[in-house]
């Protein structure tokens, strides 16, 4: 995408997922003409998507739906599109927390944001274990949240701007449809490599926001007759934090373009971990302004252990590269000259 | 960006590389070579050296005028990846090339043309002095001084942690030929072998000779081995600078990959040590998108500016966090076991990482007030 | 605030004692010298001049009569001086088997830190290089074995004087069962903290003196943050440790070993001689790797140079911690000892200490 359309790309995202607004997200990106910008050039778009989102603690959920549509594609099944996805509450994706349980689908798990969302009525869709660690999918056709008991998160959370609420529930296995076949594992594969880019775009999103802020406090904020910023102490905290948002950022950049599981899993290891080491050093520099209700940085720091926590925290994930470079004596060199 | 006319990109280059390098009976001595010493080390490699140019490997991505063969930087950098993935060394003179070069070409072009051919083929070796025993991160505190003598110069002062230094035919070097501060500085081009200069090889703390003290008394250059004008030197540092910091990390996320594959084909791997490799993994991947970007930047011949600093700061995370993987992960055999004497070697080095081509808290410091503009010190 | 150490009268003139006569035997000259085997048999030979070898041995057995907290003074006052001498070692395998030439140092004893392997090698025994006498386990009993040192260590960048050790050949004293020796291994463990502690407070000193007086942009780059906050974070790091192991020593002076001891996790207190021991251990190692890791770094190139002495403690740092085995292991072993995994009897040491905290 051209500098400058991206620019008016962005700008329209940020009024966007800032403005108040009881229609679905969907809705309103698609007057945008979102489509055509996602044909022309997916990578950009659902990037500056969520960096956005991050950015600006939008309390939209463009999560939910883009997996969902990326599980109907790739299951050939267009109805599961527009179902609501309930994630597992696990550190980690592979492991499952809602399973199949001979005539019954025992749901325990989070759904995103549940505020204006998808069309009521399509279903929750979430993923299984079905027997022997097999992973598949539970199209649960006429539920929704509501019935099935779903509870909002401590409200503190929701002063992130997202609206997680917790799933409980046993579900007939009648009323389900299941995917338990290869392709419902590949399918969720797909989805989670795609979760964890576009998470780890919203990572950087946040961890920009908080160190552009910090930055620009430690310039006015005067201590010792000169602003606190000259101080090395905080320079070198906050160029400590600027180096691992860049080099997270190269890795999601590269995960944009390559849409591999592998790429995609170290991207969010290195954005996660970019974003909480980024929140620690501008609360530092916040100094106690920076632990009041009133100032933003608690909403982004709730944002980042939230984004964080989805399809995996970096410390799961550090330890899972760690394993499988191990188990495979391989460490791949991503990206090509 | 130049492309070469044998080769569509870099990675079709890479991929001819590699196959003259998995079947040539030549690279035989080299494919998993570890010296025992840093002389001998250099002596081995510089017969891989003449092995790639004269093959014309090592030509691509240099200008034919210089003893090239055309095509832009990234063909070295595909080169290097080329040569880590069949687990070969990096001559130590491929970066001191790589450094070096770029600002012969620009701002001397006639010793580019003069001396280039012999220094890419490593007839001969040179070496960078500009640190001084009280000029480290105050490089434009340096004291040695050069004075006019007839047509040339004379050069009086001393040098230290000159890389190579001791096995170097030539130097080039930052010198005070003005007024104090960085302003009167000049960059030249010296011969080592000739009588007023005493290289001295200092031992580093894992016993090899890494680098050398250079002791000048007098030393002659003659006038047309002044690179750029008189004055010019530290603004051309400057310009080096970019090359140091992107080119070499470039050349140190292939180590690192390398020698995170290497030693896991020793001891057992444990899951205390995987995230740790985890998160070496991953600061290694920042630093090759990252410097793959700068080299990209570089052979669109962009200028680049205070964000090079970053490249270097990346190089120190991914480094240190490598070799502190590779520590844990090896165990007590990390310190006890004999035939790991190099991965040893290795991880004294990048104990250097935060100190070499600028500290890491000078790094900070410059991302902190000229990229990120935070208040300089009153 | 660092925390205080009042050492007793007795300890203030051992370390007085030790520390005036290792600056003058054991310049950083004699430590260089010492390499790459890391021993020094003349300097062995001078603290046989003044009974070090035997002092950790009762009176009556002919020895000095000191007590674990003046031992861990000397060995912290060795490793300041990064002596090349396996005092420590010799020390703990004295206390298991006072034979009159070990009590005089004419013998040097050390301990192997893992039983004897199939082949009946006891492995990387440190000291092993150079000990007359090594006692270890070999089944399920402590034996003694005296047997001429290979003299030479495999190239490890501590200089340690380590080596394989034979638990079979030689002249073989059986010392008793197995279980004789675990007092060993936490009083060894206990004094090579003390010595790593010595590690971290010489590159704290050398440290100091360094950046007080280098110059950069014409000031001394101690005046910097940078370099201030680096250095504030040594005495916190440097004192916990010497606390734990001063803790460790005092709880096996007073017989709190195994099931005299306290291990209370609900409560926070624990006096078992063991686990204070196995503490101290990580602790210091850490302190010692930190401290010397920034001092190096604060050295900028100097650090890289043989020729400065912070490079000797660097090195020391890593491989007298690494001597026993990986770090991460002796951490899972110090929490099964204090949260003992349910249903097990184990833990560490002479046996378990009484109230075991949460099952
Ligand atoms: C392996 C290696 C290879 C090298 N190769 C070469 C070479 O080929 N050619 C060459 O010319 N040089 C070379 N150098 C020298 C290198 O460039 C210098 O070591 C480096 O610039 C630091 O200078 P110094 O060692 O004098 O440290 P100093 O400048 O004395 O710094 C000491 C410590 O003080 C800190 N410090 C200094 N100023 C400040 C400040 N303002 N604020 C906060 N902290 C500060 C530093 O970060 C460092 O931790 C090499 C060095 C190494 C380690």
């Amino acid at each position: 995408m051209e500098p400058e359309l991206l620019e008016m790309l962005r700008s329209s995202l940020t009024k966007v997922l800032t403005e108040r607004s009881s229609v679905a997200l969907d809705v309103r990106l698609a007057e945008l003409g979102w489509d055509d910008v996602v044909a022309d050039d997916a990578p950009s778009a659902l990037q500056a998507l969520f960096e956005i989102s991050g950015g600006t603690l939008s309390d939209a959920d463009p999560l939910s739906p883009l997996l969902a549509r990326s599980l109907a594609e790739s299951l050939g099944t267009p109805e599961l599109a527009a179902a609501s996805l309930v994630l597992p509450s696990s550190l980690h994706p592979d492991e499952l927390t809602s399973y199949v349980d001979g005539t019954s689908v025992v749901v325990s798990g989070v759904l995103l944001g549940p505020g204006p969302g998808p069309a009521a009525g399509s279903g929750l869709l979430v993923p299984v274990e079905c027997g022997e660690g097999r992973i598949g999918l539970a199209h649960l056709v006429g539920a929704t949240a509501a019935d099935l008991g779903a509870s909002h998160c401590a409200a503190v959370l929701e002063e992130s701007g997202q609206h997680p609420a917790r799933v409980e529930a046993v579900v007939a296995a009648t009323d389900a449809v299941i995917f338990d076949g290869p392709e419902a594992r590949a399918a969720w594969g797909t989805a989670v490599a795609l979760g964890r880019w576009t998470s780890a775009a919203e990572l950087i999103g946040i961890g920009t926001r908080v160190l552009a802020t910090a930055v620009a406090y430690a310039g006015e904020r005067k201590q010792y007759g000169r602003a606190i910023g000259s101080f090395q102490a905080l320079q070198h905290r906050i160029a400590s934090a600027h180096t691992l948002i860049v080099g997270a950022r190269h890795i999601v950049d590269e995960a944009a373009r390559r849409r591999d599981p592998w790429v995609a899993l170290v991207a969010k290891a290195a954005a996660g971990r970019a974003a909480e080491l980024t929140c620690t050093q501008a609360q530092q520099t916040y100094g106690a302004i920076g632990f009041t209700w009133e100032h933003e940085f608690h909403r982004y720091l709730r944002r980042s252990y939230l984004v964080d926590r989805r399809l995996g925290d970096w410390r799961t994930l550090e330890f899972e590269i760690g394993s499988r470079i191990q188990a495979t004596g391989r460490a791949p060199r991503i990206g090509v000259l | 960006m130049i492309e070469h006319p044998a080769y569509p990109s870099p990675t079709a280059y890479a991929e001819a590389l590699s196959g003259f390098l998995g079947s040539d009976p030549r690279v035989a001595p080299y494919l998993g070579y570890r010296p025992h010493d840093f002389e001998g080390g250099a002596a081995h490699l510089s017969n891989l050296q003449r092995l790639l140019f004269d093959e014309g490997w090592s030509r691509l991505g240099w200008p034919t005028r210089c003893g090239g063969l055309d095509g832009d930087p990234r063909f070295r950098a595909a080169m290097f990846d080329a040569l880590w993935a069949h687990d070969i060394l990096i001559p130590e003179a491929f970066t001191t090339l790589e450094i070096l070069v770029p600002v012969l070409l620009v701002y001397a072009p006639h010793l580019a043309d003069a001396l280039l051919p012999s220094l890419l083929r490593g007839d001969e070796g040179w070496a960078q002095a500009f640190s001084e025993p009280d000029a480290g991160s105050d490089l434009a505190a340096l004291r040695t001084r050069m004075e006019p003598d007839g047509e040339g110069w004379r050069i009086t002062g001393q040098k230290v942690w000159s890389t190579y230094g001791h096995l170097a035919r030539r130097s080039v070097l930052l010198a005070r030929s003005g007024e104090p501060g960085h302003r009167g500085l000049t960059m030249v081009l010296l011969d080592l072998d000739q009588p007023g200069v005493d290289v001295r090889p200092i031992r580093a703390e894992d016993g090899e000779n890494h680098f050398s003290e250079i002791f000048l008394d007098g030393a002659y250059l003659p006038a047309d081995r002044v690179i750029g004008t008189l004055g010019q030197g530290w603004a051309i540092a400057m310009y080096m600078l970019q090359w140091e910091r992107g080119a070499w990390g470039w050349i140190q996320q292939g180590r690192f990959h390398n020698r995170i594959e290497r030693a896991l084909e020793h001891g057992v791997p444990s899951p205390a040590a995987a995230a740790e490799l985890g998160r070496a993994y991953a600061l290694t991947t920042a630093l090759r998108l990252r410097t793959r970007d700068t080299v990209n930047r570089l052979a669109a011949e962009e200028t680049l500016g205070p964000e090079v600093s970053i490249d270097k700061l990346l190089i120190v995370d991914a480094e240190l966090a490598t070799w502190d993987a590779i520590r844990h992960h090896l165990g007590a055999s990390f310190e006890l076991d004999d035939e790991l004497h190099w991965l040893r070697g290795e991880f004294f080095f990048s104990r250097a990482a935060p100190i070499y081509g600028g500290s890491q808290e000078i790094q900070r410091m410059l991302v902190a007030q000229r990229v990120l503009g935070m208040p300089r010190e009153s | 605030m660092a925390l205080e150490f009042g050492l007793s009268p007795d300890q203030e003139s051992i370390s007085d004692l030790f520390s005036s006569f290792l600056a003058k035997e054991c310049p950083t000259e004699v430590v260089r010298e010492a390499e790459p085997l890391g021993h020094s048999p003349m300097l062995w030979t001078a603290l046989q001049g003044f009974d070090a070898p035997g002092m950790g041995l009762p009176v009556e057995a002919g020895g000095g009569g000191a007590a674990l907290a003046d031992l861990v003074v000397v060995a912290e006052a060795l490793g300041r001086a990064a002596a090349p001498v396996p005092l420590v070692e010799h020390l703990v395998a004295s206390r298991l088997h006072p034979e009159a030439a070990i009590v005089s140092g004419d013998l040097i004893a050390t301990i192997a830190l893992h039983p004897a392997d199939g082949s009946g090698l006891w492995r990387l025994a440190p000291a092993g290089a150079v000990a007359n006498v090594v006692i270890g386990i070999d089944g399920d009993e402590t034996v003694a074995v005296h047997a001429a040192p290979p003299g030479v260590a495999p190239a490890n960048h501590a200089c340690a004087p380590i080596a394989d050790r034979s638990a079979r050949l030689g002249d073989r004293v059986v010392l008793g069962p197995a279980s004789a020796f675990d007092r060993a291994l936490a009083e060894w463990r206990m004094l090579t903290a003390s010595a790593l502690v010595g590690v971290a407070t010489a590159a704290l000193d050398i440290g100091l003196a360094y950046v007080r007086e280098r110059e950069q942009f014409g000031r001394t780059i101690g005046s910097y943050q940078a370099i201030q906050h680096g250095l504030a974070d040594f005495p916190a790091l440097i004192d916990g440790a010497r606390f734990l192991a001063h803790k460790a020593a005092w709880a096996g002076d007073n017989g709190r070993v195994g099931a005299a001891g306290v291990i209370d996790m609900d409560e926070g207190e624990i006096t078992e001689h063991c686990a204070l021991a196995s503490m101290a251990f990580l602790q210091a190692g850490e302190a010692a790797a930190v401290c010397t890791d920034r001092s190096l770094h604060y050295h900028g190139g100097y650090g890289f140079s043989k020729e400065y002495d912070i490079q000797l403690y660097f090195r020391r740092a890593r491989g007298w911690a690494n001597i026993l085995g990986d770090p991460a292991r002796e951490r899972l072993r110090l929490a099964d000892m204090l949260w003992p995994p349910p249903g097990s009897t184990a833990g560490v040491g002479a046996g378990r200490a009484i109230t075991a905290g949460r099952a």
